[in-house]
């Protein structure tokens, strides 16, 4: 069992095996070499985003928009506030994690064991809480058309407050019905079908004059010049907000309806950039996926401490190891918060 | 690397406040968006987007210092 940490004994030895390069263990070592592969990955993640983020700059979703929920505060609009507090949780359970390594430096079985599970505790809260941001953004708030271009008509009132379909949307007797694998054949499926058909939504955008049509391009210098048809009062074109369209073109662009958005999958969005969602799901997806394993090989080591293996073994360098990991977890959150929620 | 087990708790709870309190101005600036910041472009990217960009580098920084300050102890001593 003890040889597993190395310690250097190759004073004028080098090539003698044992020897600790930077004054890190082998184990160390190949955690860092792991870390920095990872971080590259990551990092070709992030500038994808980036790049595509560019090329769609002008209908990018705004992230103020997109997240707004908070637990038990329904129809609240709370931007960031729950994501800012996930951070907090991965940066605590980051500092337990420290905590744990520094009390195995004095070999304080219990106090490790302690700082330990807090890390773990913490690690579970921030996934859980991506599994809820997960639903909310799947699920939607306000729904909206897709048009035969594929840009987004979001809708809202004559104050520029966003409306939800189903607050104009008139219910028609229901023409379409989702085939499930037990109405059926056991390979027949259809997907979805949206709560609301685009007749509907037309029939109750044509009953109330008071809805208008919010496209997905962003008022910037550049955009500005080529809009048409915006709304007459100026006070709902901000610069550096979506469109909103007058009556008459609200009505010309709903004639392009072609389908009704509710939520989010990899194909179609409410929130616009169909390329929003993908890179969402997949960033978010495999950070959290680390945080998940993360948690995992924190609780194979909080047993060993437990069992006193380490304690044994006269090193917490399995702490420290996996220390490291954790570290770049919350690390490569810090620029996903960033380039997702902030910027 | 000198092997002495001294405990480092109070750095560690020091920047631990630090973080929190970067994310909270952070948070701050994103939901209060200053237009003056907002709307101020330098580099063809506005003033705010840069702080951020800026605060996410101090904070990635401590954080790597969390992460390293075991394994070369002598590189924060000083800077905390």
């Amino acid at each position: 069992m003890g040889s597993t940490v190395t310690t250097a004994q190759s004073e004028g030895r080098t090539w003698d095996g044992g020897n600790e390069p930077l004054g890190a263990s082998y184990g160390k070592l190949m955690m860092w070499f792991f870390i920095v592969s990872d971080a590259l990955t990551f990092s070709g993640f992030l500038a994808a985003y980036g790049f595509s983020r560019f090329k769609f700059i002008e209908t990018w979703p705004i992230a103020d928009e997109v997240f707004t929920h908070f637990p038990f505060a329904h129809g609240v609009e709370l931007p960031m506030y729950y994501v800012a507090l996930m951070t907090f949780i991965l940066i605590f359970s980051s500092v337990t994690m420290v905590l744990a390594v520094d009390a195995g430096h004095q070999m304080k079985q219990g106090k490790v064991a302690l700082y330990m599970f807090l890390t773990i505790i913490g690690g579970l809260v921030f996934v859980g809480s991506q599994a809820w941001e997960w639903k909310n953004f799947i699920k939607g708030e306000y729904g909206a058309i897709e048009t035969k271009g594929g840009s987004i008509l979001q809708f809202v009132n004559k104050e520029g407050e966003r409306v939800k379909l189903e607050d104009f949307a008139i219910k028609m007797p229901n023409q379409k019905e989702q085939l499930t694998r037990s109405g059926g054949d056991w390979f027949l499926e259809t997907a979805p079908v949206a709560n609301f058909s685009v007749a509907e939504v037309k029939a109750g955008f044509d009953a109330n004059p008071n809805i208008l049509v919010r496209t997905e391009i962003i008022n910037t210098p550049a955009t500005i010049k080529d809009a048409q048809g915006l709304n007459e009062n100026k006070e709902l074109n901000g610069i550096k907000q979506k469109f909103v369209l007058s009556r008459a073109e609200s009505v010309k662009r709903m004639e392009t309806a072609n389908m009704v958005v509710e939520g989010a999958n990899l194909r179609h969005n409410e929130y616009g950039s169909k390329l929003f969602a993908d890179f969402f799901f997949f960033i978010t997806g495999f950070h959290g996926f680390h945080v998940f394993s993360g948690v995992i090989i924190n609780i194979i080591i909080f047993f060993n401490i437990l069992i006193g293996t380490y304690q044994k073994r006269g090193s917490y360098e399995m702490v420290e190891k996996v220390g490291l990991y954790w570290h770049f977890v919350d690390l490569v959150w810090v620029f996903v918060f960033t380039f997702f929620y902030l910027v | 690397m000198s092997h002495a087990h001294v405990s480092n708790t109070g750095r560690i709870w020091k920047v631990f406040w630090l973080l929190s309190a970067i994310t909270i101005v952070e948070v701050f600036f994103g939901i209060y968006k200053p237009q003056a910041l907002f709307l101020t472009d330098f580099l063809s990217m506005n003033l705010l987007n840069w702080l951020f960009i800026i605060l996410t580098l101090v904070k990635a920084y401590y954080i790597g210092l969390l992460c390293i300050w075991k394994e070369k102890r002598q590189l924060c001593d000083g800077w905390l």
